[in-house]
């Protein structure tokens, strides 16, 4: 058997094992894949054997008080994560770690990563501030997650974000938006995650975005990336104009109105479907965010379409008679 | 039955574990089982786990025992007792164990965590970090995948 193929049943024995502990085993299948050829069996015990061990160190060495920080978003700081479980996180490992201090090394409690913060907002932008410096604000109808510890990492859960890095200690920061993952290079940046995919959109410096089966497209200052499913757009933009709507402003050139649409998501609470037949229409122009009513119905003056609330929808289509 | 039979390779030791699974069953008292079936196979997995490591610490104990009697043949120095190797090999796995965690992707690391430290289900773990029980398991496969290949020999 060649390394490729042992590999690939250490896969489908990890695979299986994780089934097995989360209850989602079909034991009949098991059972077949088991007998299907003895590596599979020496490959599973040997998972089976290293995550019984694993667990029982885990568990000698696991932070004392659980890491799950409360993730309140009402109560917002600005400064990182919630100052009380910072404290209860360092006391509790400081008497854990007098306790197991013969046994083990006390800075393993570290490794084990915390649960990641989340931050919202909702009705108006705002900006938060991470360990390193690195300031990040967050567009209206924004989730995103921080996880820090290992380097930072953001995950946008919707909406939108402006980025702007600092390196304190060189520790990188990744952005992750669904399968896509932006990794930076000293910079400034936006990214919105959409239903369908990803915009990147630079101010200053360089970025890089990846996502699986697809080496890194590396964008420069001036650069945009739309990606939606296979279909991936670089383009030159003004890097005055990204994030515009840090200003209350979005601004268009030549964008497709499902793009525009997908924005536009973010200030309301329905979603917003469009009509196949209009939404290549493309906008160029500049829409001022002061209300869900009143951004429609800038849409309406821009373009031939129009826009009906149906039920807890959004619709737009082409204007009858055109 | 027919499950342990292909995780053993051996009818006899099968049937050996079903009848621990039905005795650890009575010891283990009468709470509701939300999946009896699925539960009685993780008890006999946790039986073929402890055999498993039976064996295993047999052999050690063996290797232990000639590790020690050569160091013996050697001409001085120190009695090498065997709890000493032991707490050598302790250190050791302790070590690899470390930086095998310490290079797991951060996700996989905390899903694990959440799993299996902390005892959470699939289903909690899920909800905790607004992610579908699919990520949970891919992620958990992860970081065994990660340990495999950490401890490859």
């Amino acid at each position: 058997m060649n390394d490729e193929d042992h590999a690939e049943v250490l896969a489908q024995a990890a695979q299986w094992h994780a089934r097995v502990l989360g209850g989602d085993a079909d034991w009949d299948a098991f059972a077949q894949w088991l007998d299907a050829a003895p590596e599979h069996h020496t490959a599973y015990e040997k998972i089976a054997l290293l995550e019984d061990d694993f667990t029982r160190w885990g568990r000698d060495n696991a932070p004392a008080a659980p890491l799950s920080p409360a993730n309140d978003d009402s109560s917002p700081d600005a400064a990182g994560r919630p100052a009380s479980t910072r404290r209860r996180w360092i006391a509790g490992g400081a008497i854990a770690a007098v306790l197991t201090a013969l046994v083990s090394f006390p800075a393993v409690r570290q490794l084990w990563p915390e649960d990641p913060v989340y931050y919202t907002a909702q009705d108006a932008p705002r900006r938060i501030a991470l360990a390193s410096g690195t300031q990040v604000q967050l567009d209206r109808g924004t989730r995103i997650a921080v996880e820090t510890g290992r380097g930072e990492h953001v995950d946008v859960i919707r909406g939108a974000i402006y980025v702007d890095v600092r390196h304190a200690g060189g520790q990188p920061l990744e952005i992750g938006a669904g399968d896509y993952r932006i990794r930076d290079i000293g910079t400034r940046f936006a990214v919105t995650r959409r239903e369908t995919g990803v915009s990147v959109a630079v101010a200053q410096g360089l970025v890089d975005v990846s996502w699986p089966g697809h080496d890194p497209v590396r964008l420069a200052a001036g650069r945009r990336l739309d990606a939606a499913g296979a279909q991936v757009t670089v383009r030159n933009i003004a890097a005055t104009s990204v994030a515009s709507w840090r200003e209350g402003r979005l601004i268009y050139d030549n964008a497709p109105l499902s793009l525009v649409a997908s924005d536009l998501s973010r200030y309301t609470a329905d979603p917003i479907y469009v009509d196949p037949s209009v939404a290549g229409l493309k906008l160029s122009g500049v829409l001022f965010i002061r209300g869900r009513a009143d951004l429609l119905q800038q849409i309406e003056a821009y373009l031939p379409v129009e826009v009906r609330g149906e039920g807890d929808a959004v619709h737009i289509a082409g204007k009858p008679g055109r | 039955m027919r499950f342990f039979t292909s995780r053993t390779r051996d009818p006899h030791e099968a049937e050996d574990i079903v009848q621990e699974i039905y005795l650890r069953l009575d010891s283990a008292g009468t709470g509701p089982i939300a999946d009896p079936l699925g539960y009685m196979h993780r008890i006999g997995l946790n039986i073929v786990i402890d055999r498993m490591r039976e064996r295993q610490r047999r052999a050690r104990r063996e290797q232990d025992w000639s590790e020690a009697a050569t160091t013996r043949l050697g001409e001085d120095l120190v009695d090498e007792s065997p709890s000493q190797i032991a707490q050598l090999l302790a250190r050791e796995q302790h070590q690899r164990f470390a930086s095998a965690l310490e290079s797991m992707p951060p996700a996989a690391a905390r899903v694990f965590r959440m799993h299996r430290i902390e005892g959470l289900s699939h289903k909690d773990v899920a909800e905790r970090l607004g992610i579908s029980r699919k990520g949970v398991e891919k992620n958990m496969s992860t970081a065994l995948r990660h340990l495999a290949k950490e401890f490859a020999e």
